[in-house]
């Protein structure tokens, strides 16, 4: 078994940064020629938490946000994920030790980053052998019922961090807008997993979103579960398939916004975890996102071409999948 | 054991005896008054024509960090009209009172209209075949003569069925419809067992509950008529 493959990647939550759009997205990584999600094979993800109390935020309550934020994930009745709490331990995140410790670091040279979380993965499998979560102490932390002006939310960071560590990506169900040159602010969102968190003080992100769930239900979720289905297609733009575009899911019966990429050259995209229902779908560009919040630095995204809707709504049916389809986009 | 057989078989032969015991009243009526009455057992056959239900409005909605929305676009949905097949089975109980089963098949569109998108895509109306079946039972109470035939007031309630995505996508619901019939038999052929053809015309406001929706998930009503040909036996 190969071991090691530390990353560092797309698995941080800003304060303030980046991205535009809406989706879940699978972590992945390169298993010889193809790529593979990654995900856990055991449960439950027994994890420490580092013995160290910040300013607002004691050990106890470091434990308390923590568990609140794996119990949301575990409430998710369409996956099956658990977690343990084993103990406080003195070693740190990020340390090579085989363990999976979260808890604070205070690294003031990432000013942008409220948290990380990384993995180590069987390069043979995918499979996530364990992983670190740190909370950066030089943000102003809190863990009050109602929240705490001014303060970050220790359980709402925690649970995007535990998407991370469940082997989730960023999703792009939000809305930013700039601040100045180079950094955004989210004005509004419907996921957990956008790359950005709320302003300090807001508690919004303590509860996961259908976007959220549908993630997790893609990684988690049992075949023969019938109380959710998905829906594929392409995206295309004069006649060729159109990678990184980004495609929403809209169920206009519940209200639920979930979505996903086409992420290859041909424009495929598939969306699980869904509710069986009539669906709209949308397909949009990356169009004022920070490309390497969704794919690897050296991705090249097309954003030049005008959202478009699925031609049909689209019907999903209980533990099947709609029939193909294809969004066919406009250059700007 | 042979004994406790026989007498648990006298109640079903009473109960099955009972429809001819009723339907002997309607059949005498119709016998007295050509025009105003109805053989006991009549089965009508037809088409179906449903007016749009609206399923209201819906918006694709982001949270602000006030607690606000922001809206990615919005929805304005509807259940197309439909057209479809209906068979009614009717008994006639008393001379005014006529219980009925019937079964329909609908076939209507499921449409979204999408507007004000955030990002400015076109608007667009996007379509989903549907089709429905819906099993009801209903009670008719003749009210007058009308126009050389029989006016009835109808009232029924059951069950439905929609499907969609080439009926992939299953989704059950109640009915109910409340309304008039109007029954003209045009021809009769005397016999031991009266036979008779005739028009039958409903009009009803037609009531959903659950199914497939677009919107919001409440009770929709829809203008429902059926026009057929009507046996009589």
């Amino acid at each position: 078994m190969t071991r090691g493959l530390r990353l560092v990647m797309a698995a941080a939550l800003v304060a303030v940064a980046a991205p535009v759009a809406h989706a879940y997205l699978k972590l992945g990584t390169e298993v010889g020629s193809r790529v593979v999600g990654v995900r856990w094979d055991r449960f439950p993800v027994r994890y420490f938490l580092t013995n160290r109390a910040v300013d607002g935020v004691s050990q106890e309550q470091l434990r308390t946000a923590v568990q609140a934020a794996f119990d949301e994930w575990a409430s998710v009745r369409t996956a099956n994920v658990t977690a343990q709490f084993v103990g406080f331990t003195d070693a740190e995140p990020f340390d090579d030790d085989g363990a999976s410790v979260i808890g604070f670091q205070s690294r003031p040279e990432m000013d942008r980053t409220l948290g990380a979380t990384t993995f180590t993965i069987d390069t043979t499998t995918g499979a996530i052998l364990d992983s670190d979560i740190f909370f950066n102490a030089s943000f102003a932390w809190s863990v009050a019922a109602s929240g705490q002006a001014s303060r970050f939310d220790l359980e709402s960071i925690a649970t995007h961090e535990i998407g991370h560590l469940f082997g989730l990506g960023h999703s792009a169900l939000g809305e930013t807008e700039l601040i100045d040159t180079d950094r955004r602010r989210v004005t509004a969102k419907r996921a957990v997993m956008f790359p950005i968190a709320y302003p300090a003080g807001n508690i919004e992100d303590r509860s996961l979103k259908p976007d959220d769930r549908a993630g997790l239900t893609d990684i988690y979720g049992s075949a023969a579960d019938r109380s959710y289905g998905s829906l594929s297609g392409r995206v295309t733009l004069d006649g060729a398939g159109l990678f990184g575009a980004h495609v929403t899911a809209f169920n206009t019966s519940t209200g639920e916004l979930v979505s996903g990429f086409s992420l290859n050259d041909a424009g495929t995209f598939v969306i699980t975890g869904l509710a069986p229902g009539l669906y709209v779908v949308r397909a949009e560009p990356l169009d004022d996102a920070d490309i390497d919040s969704f794919f690897d630095e050296d991705t090249t995204v097309n954003i030049d071409f005008r959202p478009a809707y699925a031609p049909q709504l689209v019907a999903v049916p209980a533990g099947g999948a709609a029939g193909s389809f294809e969004i066919k986009v406009r250059a700007k | 054991m042979t004994a406790s057989r026989r007498t648990g078989l006298r109640p079903l032969i009473a109960a099955l005896g009972l429809v001819p015991a009723l339907a002997a009243p309607a059949s005498a009526q119709a016998g007295r008054g050509a025009a105003a009455g109805g053989p006991p057992v009549e089965i009508a056959a037809g088409g179906v024509l449903v007016g749009p239900t609206s399923f209201g409005t819906a918006s694709a909605d982001l949270l602000r960090p006030d607690g606000g929305t922001t809206s990615l676009f919005k929805t304005d949905n509807r259940l197309g009209p439909g057209l479809g097949l209906e068979v009614t089975l009717g008994f006639g109980l008393t001379p005014r009172l006529f219980a009925e089963a019937s079964g329909a098949w609908i076939k209507a569109d499921f449409e979204t209209r999408v507007t004000s998108d955030l990002e400015g895509a076109d608007d667009a109306t996007l379509t989903a075949p549907g089709n429905r079946f819906v099993v009801e039972g209903a009670a008719l109470w003749r009210l007058a003569t009308v126009g050389g035939g029989d006016l009835f007031a109808r009232g029924g309630a059951g069950w439905m069925r929609d499907l969609a995505g080439e009926g992939s996508l299953i989704k059950d619901g109640t009915t109910g419809s409340v309304g008039v019939a109007w029954r003209r038999w045009w021809h009769e052929r005397p016999g031991p067992r009266t036979r008779r053809i005739g028009l039958r015309l409903d009009g009803r406001i037609a009531i959903r509950s659950a199914g497939l929706t677009l919107g919001e998930q409440k009770t929709r009503i829809a203008p429902y008529a059926f026009g057929g040909v009507v046996f009589g036996f």
